[in-house]
């Protein structure tokens, strides 16, 4: 059976300066991959790529194939045309974007903007539309009169619960949320979580979750991949990666969260910051950070499966202990 | 125990709203103690914001005050020193520095404000830009936009620091921050804590974080406090329905994480159209027959120095009667 959705060697790139280098990503029907990092690190670029929808200043290179049950022939998302993207786009793989609040159009009501989306893909006639944006608007949790409010009169958790309405509105087989509950409150947040959990279920959705946040993804993905300055450093299921990382970003992303119950106080930070992509430094990226590394860190390392399912670019991998780190106690800003 | 640097006792704040008043603060009491890391958690909406700002008497209070080592700040004299001593940083470091100044007159300004004389100001800049880790040289002839996202955080606690204030005020300091440079500003922060003896107000919605820094916690709901305690205690042994909710909301970013929980049903009800009894009433997985009618006051529950708003811990009314008398 092929995947849902191959991305080989994706890279893009501005003025010449690599932001997204060399991804490769496969995503089988229903799995719920998630995608982590710090911002820059290209994991929302790596998502619009998916979509086409990256701004024209970058240039976009590498395979993307979508295989939808649904679609009679595989799909290959990179030679589409703007128009072809077209058809592609909501019907087969939709965007929760980031920051609901932003994304709904403030002087269309709800329903108006569901009822866009479904008629751009689907002849449909008025009372089917209707029941259709009804039952849209039950699956995610709201009722069915919220659909005549305009966006400023709905809460954030609202909000967030229309876009993913909107993202199902054509029954895709891939939905991609970059960050849909990074500017909600715990409470909301674990909601909308579950819900999409509950979606994927019912609707046998494949989703690529892209978030920062560690606890995020724990709860909701099958696998996780971690990306750092453009590429993948480490991926595998993920209690895999959690319980044992493999290379030393995730090992210290992973000791920077203060997990209730475990230690208290601060963990040492990682001194430093991401590279820009203009001056990358040669070999491993994580190098000048890394406090394990050594002169074989100047050549690149490869992605390469270390343990059941899981890959680590690191030449060291797999660590079996982690040697213990003096604390960076003065933290002086670099950069 | 440590003495009080500030007292906030039965304050309330209203704003207008289109149907009567917004209650934000509705009767919130406070110690926060010299040299303590005291954090304010609770969803958006809740008032932490607004407590913050009223602590700096940036809001009018519609009722209660604000003391500072026992004297209450009100009056135009004891607002200038109530500013000298409490300082505050913002959540959103981009808004907060103004982009036609360069550093060195943003961490100078508040030395202007406050007359004090001239030939401190170079030493005493300096080693604010010191304390958070920033080279002087390199950074004051800088404009914010030639600085990063925690290089502006750390010229914004600079400015603060800079009157040697006993206390800070920190509104979600690190809810905008990258994973690392979140965890290099709160090392600054915990540093200066120890090392100036600084007490730390941190206001925050995520209660993992809050679990790891503070002394104590206060929870807020709808503008009260509706528990508070030591930070292992409210965290890991909540006695509050709704801080219980809030924790069992958190996610979880371990191997074992996730499972099923009983969530929370619907939102945060409006300010202005607080509920009747216990306001968390409607929400509340627990509630039993007066909820609706009896506001609950703080009333010790669970640890020594623990205290919950909730009538299932007042002996002569909840369920678990004399059981949670042991404060």
């Amino acid at each position: 059976m092929s995947a849902l959705l191959d991305i080989r060697d994706l890279r893009v790139t501005h003025n010449g300066h690599p932001i997204v280098d060399g991804v490769d990503l496969r995503i089988e029907p229903g799995e719920a991959v998630g995608l982590a990092g710090e911002s820059g690190c290209g994991k929302t670029t790596t998502a619009l790529s998916v979509m086409r929808l990256l701004p024209s200043s970058l240039r976009q290179s590498g395979k993307i194939t979508l295989t939808p049950p649904t679609a009679r022939k595989p799909i290959n998302i990179d030679r589409r045309t703007e128009r072809g993207m077209s058809f592609v786009r909501w019907r087969h793989v939709s965007l929760v974007f980031q920051g609901a609040m932003n994304s709904l159009d403030p002087v269309q009501r709800v329903d108006a903007q569901i009822a866009e989306a479904i008629r751009l893909h689907d002849r449909i006639g008025s009372k089917a539309l209707r029941a259709r944006i009804d039952e849209l608007l039950t699956t995610v949790g709201l009722t069915p009169s919220l659909g005549h409010r305009y966006a400023h009169q709905l809460s954030g958790g609202q909000r967030q619960r229309v876009m993913v309405a909107l993202a199902l509105a054509c029954s895709p087989s891939l939905v991609i949320a970059d960050e849909p509950t990074t500017a909600l409150d715990v409470v909301m947040q674990a909601q909308v979580l579950q819900l999409l959990e509950r979606l994927r279920e019912e609707l046998g959705l494949a989703l690529i979750l892209i978030s920062h946040d560690m606890g995020v993804l724990a709860e909701t993905c099958d696998r996780i991949a971690i990306m750092y300055a453009g590429r993948i450093v480490e991926t595998g299921p993920v209690r895999a990666v959690l319980s044992s990382p493999q290379h030393p970003y995730t090992k210290r992303l992973l000791d920077s969260l203060p997990v209730i119950g475990g230690d208290r106080g601060l963990a040492s930070p990682i001194p430093g910051a991401p590279p820009d992509p203009s001056a990358m430094p040669e070999g491993c990226r994580f190098r000048p950070r890394c406090p394990y590394a050594k002169d074989q860190c100047r050549t690149d390392p490869p992605l390469r499966e270390v343990g059941a399912g899981q890959s680590a670019a690191c030449h060291f991998a797999p660590w079996t202990e982690w040697p213990a780190i003096e604390s960076a106690e003065a933290v002086g800003a670099r950069g | 125990m440590s003495e009080t640097l500030m007292e906030v006792s039965d304050l309330a704040v209203h704003f207008k709203a289109r149907k009567g008043a917004a209650r934000a603060l509705d009767g919130v009491s406070l110690e926060w103690r010299r040299g303590e890391i005291l954090g304010v958690v609770g969803e958006s909406g809740c008032g932490k914001s607004t407590l913050a700002r009223a602590m700096l008497a940036l809001v009018k209070p519609a009722a209660g005050e604000v003391s500072l080592n026992g004297t209450p700040t009100n009056g135009r004299g004891s607002v200038r020193e109530l500013r000298r001593r409490v300082q505050m940083i913002f959540q959103d470091p981009y808004q907060t520095l103004n982009p036609r100044q360069r550093v060195r007159a943003i961490v100078t300004e508040p030395l202007v404000v406050q007359g004090v004389p001239k030939d401190q100001h170079d030493a005493r800049v300096q080693r604010a830009m010191e304390d958070v880790g920033l080279t002087a040289e390199r950074f004051l002839t800088r404009y914010p936009h030639q600085l990063s996202g925690g290089q502006r955080q750390r010229v914004a606690i600079a400015a603060a620091l800079v009157l040697e204030p006993d206390g800070l005020i920190c509104d979600e300091p690190v809810s905008m921050l990258d994973a690392s440079v979140r965890s290099q500003i709160l090392a600054v922060l915990v540093e200066l804590q120890r090392r100036r003896d600084l007490a730390l107000v941190f206001i925050t919605h995520d209660l993992s974080l809050a679990w790891s820094l503070c002394d104590r916690i206060a929870v807020m709901y709808l503008g009260r406090i509706v528990e508070q305690g030591m930070a292992v205690d409210v965290i890991e042994r909540p006695k509050h329905p709704y801080t219980q909710a809030l924790v069992t909301a958190i996610p979880v970013p371990t191997a074992g994480g996730g499972g099923e929980r009983e969530l929370l049903k619907g939102e945060l009800p409006d300010a202005a159209a607080v509920p009747s009894g216990c306001r968390f009433h409607p929400r509340c997985p627990r509630r039993f027959e007066p909820c609706d009618r009896v506001d609950p006051e703080l009333t010790p529950a669970g640890q020594p120095d623990q205290l919950a708003a909730c009538l299932l811990y007042e002996p002569t009314r909840g369920r678990n009667g004399a059981g949670a008398a042991d404060g």
